[in-house]
């Protein structure tokens, strides 16, 4: 598999850590570029361009923990900030745009009402995707 | 592109540029945004029929077709509108753009009016719907407005904890209301239309002059949604080209759809009996006309001479006749309820609009810390919206006096748009306009386009008419601008920042920017 854009979308669960590293890990080899987004989610009662200044706080965190990370392991990342109305179409036009070869996403080992769940954008991500996609699940705790 | 950004004392936090180097992901086509459009103006059917036929009668569809002509200026307006300026904020935007801020405001505050109301009267109607299923909901004034009520109060509490609605839902409800539009227009045609009928029904209920031109004000309302296409222009890729596109591809549905119905509508029934026993839910009268229409047996007959053609085909023909009217009763009655989210939602997402441009106190542009939602306008809004039905819970008549004011709010709005295209035709000539309109006539070497003039004339004449002869719609109409005015001035005075109205070049005022 040769590589040379890797995007990896982060949510700010316990699991962007390790998808962070795997990226990393995967674009040593073929010197891949690394670009690591987070999506807002904005919610349809507010303009999509609103600021909620608890939301680009906990993105900035999320973003710079990426960047910390990626350094640790002598790597460069770039990082985005994007709003949008949901995550996964943000994704997969994303990954379209930047033309990536593979998309990382963190996921946590997640209940919903009794059943595992993989929330909303990663099967929209899985389905609509044109590039391939890792995921990375934490384990049980 | 890091290089420019630098922190500020006080800052509270370190934030980097990543925002301001990629703040919005766009990604509604002209599929979606044509669903997002249609699923507001194709809702109002289920209420405007009714509205127009008590003051039009027999010319209903005669109303319906002289406002369609405005709605034609109107769409064109915006299709240019929205392709030079593509934000959110609709005619306020426009307004603020061509006029000031401060008619940029009047602008905003007439377009909420017709949003509450739009809330207001989407919620009224969905009670009579579902009174094919109990009847009190239909029959009294007093249930139906209290549950109308506990529906907007319901939205409220979602939009404040922030439930959210898929885009998926947007698209299903715009397809939903389509095809139950379709079905009603093809078994309409099947079953009961009749020209001579229809004709007969046009003319022995002919209304006077008076009252058609009320009517064709009043058919106004059914056209109002082409707001929302606009407001949503800042989520649309390549804005400039799908605006205008999404629009006209609207207008095209929409006069065949409305067209169909109101043909089908006085078809089926004397416009007497459509302005009184369906006057709150015409399209349930037309799919109840249409089920009494029904003779299976006969039909199937007709279609197939084969024996186990018929029996299949006499099956489907009970089936449909005995489901219709309350599969319409249902579809109808979703379809008003996201219609009244989608009210409510827009007149958040403007309110916050105006906040961001300064227009508005930002207390009503505050978002939820946990939410993350504008829950004071949200509140506020709906409460307005539940206040202007209190009316309904003694006078059942209340529904054409909402219909009044929402016409009132939605067709300021619309001057104002008409206006600032015109204006900025004349400030700002050179500004890119990737959809300009033909047909210009000149004026001191400036190209002002006919159907923006026209539409301006009309739709100042058709607001007058409201004015002069809707008393509710005139009352509380003016006493919400001038609640607005008063507002404004204290906004802009706490700020200490009069400027006399007109701002010389609005901040934002560079196309192709966004």
């Amino acid at each position: 598999m040769e590589l040379k854009t890797i995007l990896v979308a982060t949510s700010g669960n316990g699991a962007d850590d390790e998808a962070v590293k795997l990226a990393c890990n995967l674009a040593k080899k073929s010197k891949a570029s690394v670009y690591v987004v987070y999506v807002i989610e904005v919610n349809r009662s507010l303009p999509l361009d609103a600021v909620i200044e608890s939301e680009i706080v906990r993105a900035e965190g999320v973003l710079t923990r990426a960047e910390d990370i990626a350094a640790d392991r002598d790597y460069e990342v770039e990082t985005d900030l994007i709003q949008a109305r949901e995550a996964g179409p943000a994704i997969v036009d994303e990954a379209m745009e930047r033309d990536a070869d593979l998309i990382v996403m963190g996921l946590t080992y997640k209940l919903r009402f009794g059943v595992f769940s993989l929330g909303s954008a990663i099967p929209h991500v899985l389905k609509e995707a044109p590039c391939r996609v890792l995921l990375c699940r934490d384990p049980v705790s | 592109m890091h290089n420019n950004w630098h922190p500020k004392l006080g800052d509270k936090f370190v934030r980097r540029p990543r925002l301001k180097a990629h703040p919005l992901r766009r990604v509604l086509g002209i599929p979606s945004l044509y669903s997002v459009g249609y699923g507001n103006v194709g809702s109002s059917i289920y209420y405007a029929l009714g509205i127009i036929a008590v003051v039009a009668l027999g010319a209903t569809p005669v109303a319906l077709a002289v406002a369609a002509l405005f709605f034609i200026f109107v769409t064109l307006t915006y299709a240019e509108g929205t392709a030079m300026l593509p934000e959110a904020g609709g005619s306020a935007s426009f307004a603020r753009h061509g006029f000031g801020n401060l008619a940029g405001f009047v602008s905003g505050w007439a377009l909420m009016l017709s949003y509450i109301v739009t809330i207001a009267i989407s919620a009224f109607v969905i009670p009579p719907y579902l009174g094919y299923f109990w009847a009190p909901l239909k029959d009294s004034a007093v249930v139906g407005t209290a549950v109308s009520m506990g529906i907007i109060f319901f939205l409220m509490v979602i939009n404040v904890i922030g439930v959210r609605e898929t885009s998926f839902v947007n698209v299903s409800a715009a397809v939903l209301d389509l095809l139950v539009q379709i079905l009603i227009i093809a078994l309409g045609l099947l079953v009961v239309f009749n020209l001579d009928k229809l004709v007969f029904h046009i003319t022995s209920d002919w209304p006077s002059w008076d009252n058609l031109i009320l009517g064709i004000a009043l058919a106004a309302i059914a056209y109002t949604g082409v707001e929302t296409m606009s407001q949503m222009a800042e989520e649309t890729k390549r804005p400039a080209r799908s605006v205008p596109r999404a629009l006209i591809l609207m207008i095209i549905t929409v006069l065949i759809l409305f067209g169909g119905v109101s043909g089908v509508a006085l078809s089926a029934m004397p416009a007497q009996e459509l302005a009184s026993s369906w006057a709150t839910d015409p399209v349930a009268g037309i799919a109840h006309s249409i089920s009494l229409a029904i003779t299976p047996e006969e039909m199937a007959a007709g279609l197939s001479s084969e024996k186990e053609a018929v029996i299949v085909l006499t099956w489907i023909f009970t089936k449909v006749r005995d489901l219709l009217p309350g599969l319409v009763a249902v579809l109808a009655a979703t379809i008003l309820l996201l219609a009244t989210n989608a009210g409510l939602m827009g007149i958040s997402r403007l309110a916050f609009s105006l906040g961001r441009h300064q227009l508005m106190p930002r207390g009503l542009s505050r978002v939820h810390h946990r939410f993350k939602t504008p829950y004071v306008s949200i509140i506020l809004f709906a409460a307005v919206a539940v206040a202007l039905l209190v009316p309904g819970l003694f006078a059942p008549g209340m529904f054409l006096e909402l219909g009044a004011l929402y016409v009132f709010g939605s067709l300021l709005a619309f001057i104002f748009a008409h206006a600032s295209i015109l204006r900025l035709r004349i400030t700002h000539p050179d500004l890119p306009r990737p959809f300009k309109l033909g047909w210009n006539i000149k004026f001191r070497q400036r190209e002002l386009p006919i159907t923006a003039i026209l539409g301006l004339a009309g739709t100042v004449v058709i607001w007058l008419v409201v004015m002069a002869t809707q008393p509710y719609g005139r009352l509380v109409g003016l006493a919400w601008m001038v609640i607005g005015f008063v507002i404004y001035i204290a906004f802009i005075r706490r700020k200490g920042s009069v400027t006399g109205g007109v701002v010389s070049k609005p901040e934002s005022f560079v196309p192709g920017q966004r």
